[in-house]
């Protein structure tokens, strides 16, 4: 349903007009920051330490501030791993492949005793992506290249996906790129014709200025609901952010809770498991 | 009415009745407009021997029970030619009069459809009515003459920002209002999402809102109630008006069926901007258009029943090609009964259906699907006023509301789309009440004393969840649902709702009033953005939510000025509100089978002063009006096992303020004519800025920057002030029939940016950089030009 909240709030948009002012804001809340993902796919698993910042202090954060932390690793809640600490990375690294079923979580000691753990998360099925191709349409007006993809949807309400769309190999990464559903709609259904991505004429201008074909990849990945949560909370407070239909401006809800009593943390340790399909097409 | 019931009211009347001085006689009938027949709401009759008197009712009819004798009575109403009868009163006696309006008075005189004096002498505090002409003065946006957005030039009375849906009165919520039209409530009050209002003033006769010391009669909301009562059409000549504005273009015909005997009235609005934006190519596939129709038949059977038919049909529709459409809007039809019994009972029987229905969908593709939502909404009510003396008014009636919603339905629509059907229960619910009032005078003292019961039954057919704990915690915690039969009650509420207004008259120039409601809430809408959308659901009270319950006190002062030309007032109000719905952080509030998993329960409290100066009559009218309020709410978080919901509360469980929470408020309405061609207007307004929430923080995920919030309206936008100009030049009338004139307008004439919010983002461009982004609704001058005619 947010894909249509964000249409009727563009509809806003038209009539509204909007500008970059200055703001002072200097109150801040300095809380641990937990960003860590472990799949099926990649032979490294990871976990990234920093803390929050000033709301305009614009260079990127710190990952090297935790960097005597201890990560104890759990699957299945037997400990498999103390996570190592890689300064060429600024990530703590564990060398294995996830498997699909089991279930992992995390407790973290900071430096100055604090210890948090994220809840158990497990690593879901994902189906994989049938199909993918490229369409050129017409849509407010503009000319677009749609790309398409068609898959199954596993039987049973409760799965939930995230896709990851890189173009020449990079990772599309800004707030309105995000993509993620729940399948309370299409519980089962054999999804055909799913329009997950649109590059604008502008896109296609940047990328043939380049070369002739652009590169697709999409990623389907299986995650848990607190990560879909997430990934929800995180599209409302950015993307969709600031207009009259706005949902109201909210804390985005982590799986990270500190056990001995300090402040809360944020971010989230996530578990997925990752299927993709490419494509190279000339527009 | 049962017997038990029956002979209650007997007995009180008894009690009031008191001791009888000689033989009484009533003198009752109908006041109307002698030109156009229409019912004149709040003349007064004056009694100038016995120093007392009466007011006609919504209906224009009055009654004067007095003793045997002879009286020169005087029938008045502001911008009429003044009629005193004499009148040897020794039998029951009806006298139906037609006023005319004073050409002369009218020149200098704003028609206000009120008694001179009202402010002062009648013991309803409190209230807020603006005449539909000074109503068709005011500035607004393109134009377009807006009784909504006027009301929120009164004191207490804001929103939480331009455009925005609704009306927030004493720090109400907007479902707390209960907007009438012609009886039938209306859901949705807005086009264009909250740009205009629904009411196309054309149609429009009398509007007025009750921000406290709400007479027993109404019921259902908290905060407010807005009965606004539709023309009932010309008795006596057909005639016609409308215009064409920037946005609409407006008919409204109106004339009688049979001469004195019955009339219509039909009246037009529709939104024209598509019909030019389609012939360019970009808009061809795409449609944006609004639209409503007023209809209503009136017919005066005889002298002692009456009947009304009126309708009410608006849309709002929004299509973009294949991609997306949407639409909204109200039907309502209600249909009443005048019945005079005697010459001192006077009924009023109404039937009504509503419905307020809306979509969401995407019309073509593989992920085509429409969402469909509607609340219906049937009433049958019978209103009795009893003239038992000119001491004495008193009023009772029964009530019995039914509501059907039905919150969401989606289902994947054509061959290949792969949504299933989702089906969120329907809920069903009867709302039945009773009540009882008397107006009393003794001496300088004027008593308004009710009484009100309510009581709500949620009942089946529909699917009710059960959990773990016995308190809606997440989905995952349901441990049965259970199928409830047809009219079986799941959950049911009651209670008394006390009303008491009291004036003493200082003198003939000034009084104190005071007041105390309790009123109660079965319904919520369910929303938690800035500003409602229109595609929001309502709650009813059931087995996982409460009614809501308000307790209000208001003392007032009020103090007219040389012979009426000016009138003062002081109110201060304090409210308490118990069981508002709130939401946990991420709330999925839409199509969502479990949404009481989603609610939190808190209070509000709100309390104010208003302070107004008007001036009503002469070439300068106009008023300030200014508003010292506050309007907080507190939320708690709770556990149950292991689940916690929004652990400390919202804001640690303090006391914080509401979203349309504003500390001052200052408005400035004059209208000025010039000579008999021109006439000007303006408003200023200037208001604090609403809350609104800052982050305390930033950090990054997954290459996005993500604010950190933690307390819910922690900072303010700044100071809201805007300058709304118009002019009203009348075309020369050639034919004397047809008259037109121009009206010129400027909204927001020095171009302030009034911000609505400001909120954080991440730069498009530079990677970690973050900016703050003012959006404006209308942050520019919009002129705007608009031809009305009359014939």
């Amino acid at each position: 349903m947010k894909r249509f909240a964000y249409l009727v709030l563009l509809f806003i948009g038209l009539t509204g007009c909007t500008d970059v002012i200055d703001l002072d804001l200097s109150d801040t809340e300095i809380l641990l920051v937990v960003e860590g993902e472990i799949n099926d796919v990649d032979s490294v698993q990871w976990v990234q330490l920093s803390y929050t910042t000033d709301y305009f202090n614009n260079v990127p954060p710190d990952y090297t501030v935790e960097s005597n932390a201890i990560i104890k690793l759990y699957e299945n809640d037997a400990l498999i791993d103390s996570m190592t600490y890689n300064p060429n990375t600024a990530r703590f690294e564990s060398y294995f492949q996830g498997t699909r079923g089991n279930t992992y979580s995390i407790e973290i000691v900071t430096e100055d005793g604090e210890t948090y753990t994220s809840t158990k998360e497990i690593l879901t099925e994902v189906t994989p992506i049938d199909t993918i191709w490229v369409a050129e349409e017409t849509n407010f007006g503009e000319t677009e290249q749609v790309v398409y993809i068609e898959t199954a949807e596993i039987p049973g309400i409760g799965n939930y996906y995230q896709w990851k769309v890189y173009i020449n190999g990079e990772y599309q990464d800004e707030p309105f790129d995000m993509i993620f559903a729940e399948d309370q709609f299409v519980d089962g259904n054999y999804i055909e014709e799913f329009d997950i991505y649109a590059l604008s004429e502008e896109d296609i201008l940047f990328y043939t200025s380049f070369s002739d074909s652009i590169h697709v990849r999409i990623e389907q990945t299986g995650i848990s609901q607190n990560h879909y949560n997430f990934l929800a909370d995180v599209f409302a407070q950015t993307a969709i952010a600031g207009g009259p239909f706005s949902p109201p401006p909210a804390e985005v809800r982590s799986n990270i809770t500190n056990t001995s009593g300090g402040e809360r943390a944020l971010g989230i340790f996530t578990v997925v498991s990752i299927e993709d399909i490419s494509i190279t097409f000339a527009p | 009415m049962t017997r038990i019931q029956a002979n209650a009211i007997t007995i009180l009347l008894f009690l009031l009745t008191g001791s009888v001085f000689g033989q009484k006689y009533t003198l009752s009938g109908y006041l109307k407009d002698k030109d156009s027949g229409e019912d004149l709401i709040g003349a007064a009759v004056y009694v100038p021997e016995l120093g007392l008197g009466t007011t006609a009712n919504v209906y224009g009819f009055y009654s004067l029970t007095l003793p045997e004798g002879n009286y020169t009575i005087e029938f008045s109403f502001i911008g009429y030619e003044k009629v005193t009868k004499e009148v040897g009163l020794n039998k029951d006696t009806k006298l139906n009069l037609e006023l005319g309006t004073n050409a002369e008075v009218l020149q200098e005189v704003v028609v206000t459809g009120e008694r001179e004096d009202k402010n002062v002498t009648d013991v309803q505090m409190s209230v807020e009515s603006i005449s539909m002409e000074t109503i068709q003065k005011i500035p607004q946006l393109l134009g377009e003459a807006d009784v909504v957005k006027s009301i929120q030039l009164r004191p207490g009375v804001t929103t939480v920002g331009e455009g925005a849906a609704g009306f927030n009165v004493r720090g109400g919520n907007i479902d707390q209002n209960l907007i009438l039209l012609d009886e039938a409530p209306i859901f949705n009050s807005s086009h264009l999402f909250g740009f205009f209002s629904t009411f196309n003033p054309d149609a429009i006769k009398d509007a007025q809102l009750y921000k406290g010391g709400i007479p027993a009669r109404y019921g259902g909301r908290l905060s407010s109630v807005f009965d606004v009562r539709q023309r009932e059409g010309n008795m006596k000549e057909f005639h016609g008006q409308g215009g064409l504005g920037v946005l609409f273009s407006r008919l409204t015909l109106e004339g009688p069926i049979a001469k004195n005997k019955a009339s219509f009235l039909v009246s037009g609005r529709r939104s024209y901007a598509d019909l030019f934006l389609r012939l360019t190519e970009d808009f061809k596939e795409n449609q944006a258009f609004f639209y409503d129709l007023n209809a209503k038949i009136n017919w005066r059977a005889n002298d002692k029943n009456r009947f009304y038919l009126s309708g009410y049909f608006g849309r709002d529709v929004f299509g973009f090609g294949e991609e997306f459409n949407t639409y909204w809007g109200n039907v309502s039809v209600s249909g009443r009964w005048n019945h005079l019994f005697n010459d001192k009972l006077f009924s009023n029987f109404t039937a009504f259906y509503s419905n307020y229905s809306y979509a969401l969908g995407v019309p073509e593709g593989t992920n085509a699907f429409e969402w469909t939502s509607n609340i219906e909404n049937y009433n049958v009510k019978a209103d009795f006023t009893y003239y038992l003396n000119p001491s004495n008014t008193l009023e009772f009636g029964v009530n019995g509301l039914l509501y059907r919603f039905q919150p969401g339905r989606a289902e994947g629509i054509g061959d290949n789309s792969f949504f299933n059907v989702i089906q969120v229960p329907i809920e069903r619910a009867i709302e039945p009440a009773i009540y009882v009032s008397n107006e009393q005078v003794i001496g300088p003292f004027t008593l308004k004393y009710g009484l009100r019961y309510s009581h709500f039954f949620n009942v089946g057919t529909t699917t009710v969840n059960y959990y773990e704990d016995g308190i809606p915690t997440q989905p995952e915690d349901i441990v049965r649902t259970e199928e409830v039969g047809d009219w079986e009650s799941i959950a049911d509420y009651g209670g008394f709702e006390p009303r008491l207004a009291v004036n003493y008259l200082l003198n003939e120039r000034s009084s104190v009033k005071a007041s105390y409601m309790r009123t109660r809430q079965y319904l919520h809408l369910v929303t938690n953005t800035a500003s409602a959308t229109p595609i929001d659901v309502w709650k009813p009270a059931g087995k996982y939510v409460e009614p809501a319950t308000a307790d209000q006190v208001a003392v007032g002062y009020f103090r007219n000025f040389k012979n009426n030309i000016f009138e003062f007032s002081a109110e201060a109000y304090y409210k308490e509100m118990n069981d508002l719905l709130d939401y946990k952080n991420g709330a999925e509030l839409l199509l969502n089978s479990n949404v009481e998993t989603e609610f939190l329960s808190g209070d509000g409290r709100a309390y104010g002063l208003e302070l107004m100066l008007e001036k009503r009559k002469g070439k300068f009218t106009g008023w300030i009006a200014y508003t010292l309020s506050r309007s907080e709410v507190q939320v708690e978080g709770y556990t149950v096992g292991d689940y916690t919901a929004s652990a400390d509360g919202i804001n640690l469980g303090e006391w914080y303020p509401s979203n349309w929470d504003k500390t001052h408020d200052l408005t400035l309405v004059g209208n000025y004519e010039i000579n008999e061609k021109w006439d000007i207007s303006g408003t200023f307004s200037f208001m604090t800025g609403r809350p609104i929430t800052y982050p305390q923080g930033r950090y990054v995920f997954d290459g996005k920057i993500i604010p950190n919030f933690r307390y819910r309206n922690n900072d303010r936008i700044p100071a809201f002030h805007r300058l709304d100009l118009s002019a009203v030049y009348k075309l020369p009338n050639k034919g004397k029939r047809f008259q037109s004139s121009l009206a010129f307008g400027i909204y927001n004439v020095y171009g302030r940016r009034n911000p609505y919010s400001i909120f954080l983002r991440q730069n498009e461009f530079t990677a970690n950089q973050s900016e703050a982004v003012r959006l404006s609704i209308v942050g520019v001058p919009v002129p705007s030009v608009t031809w009305n005619f009359k014939f």
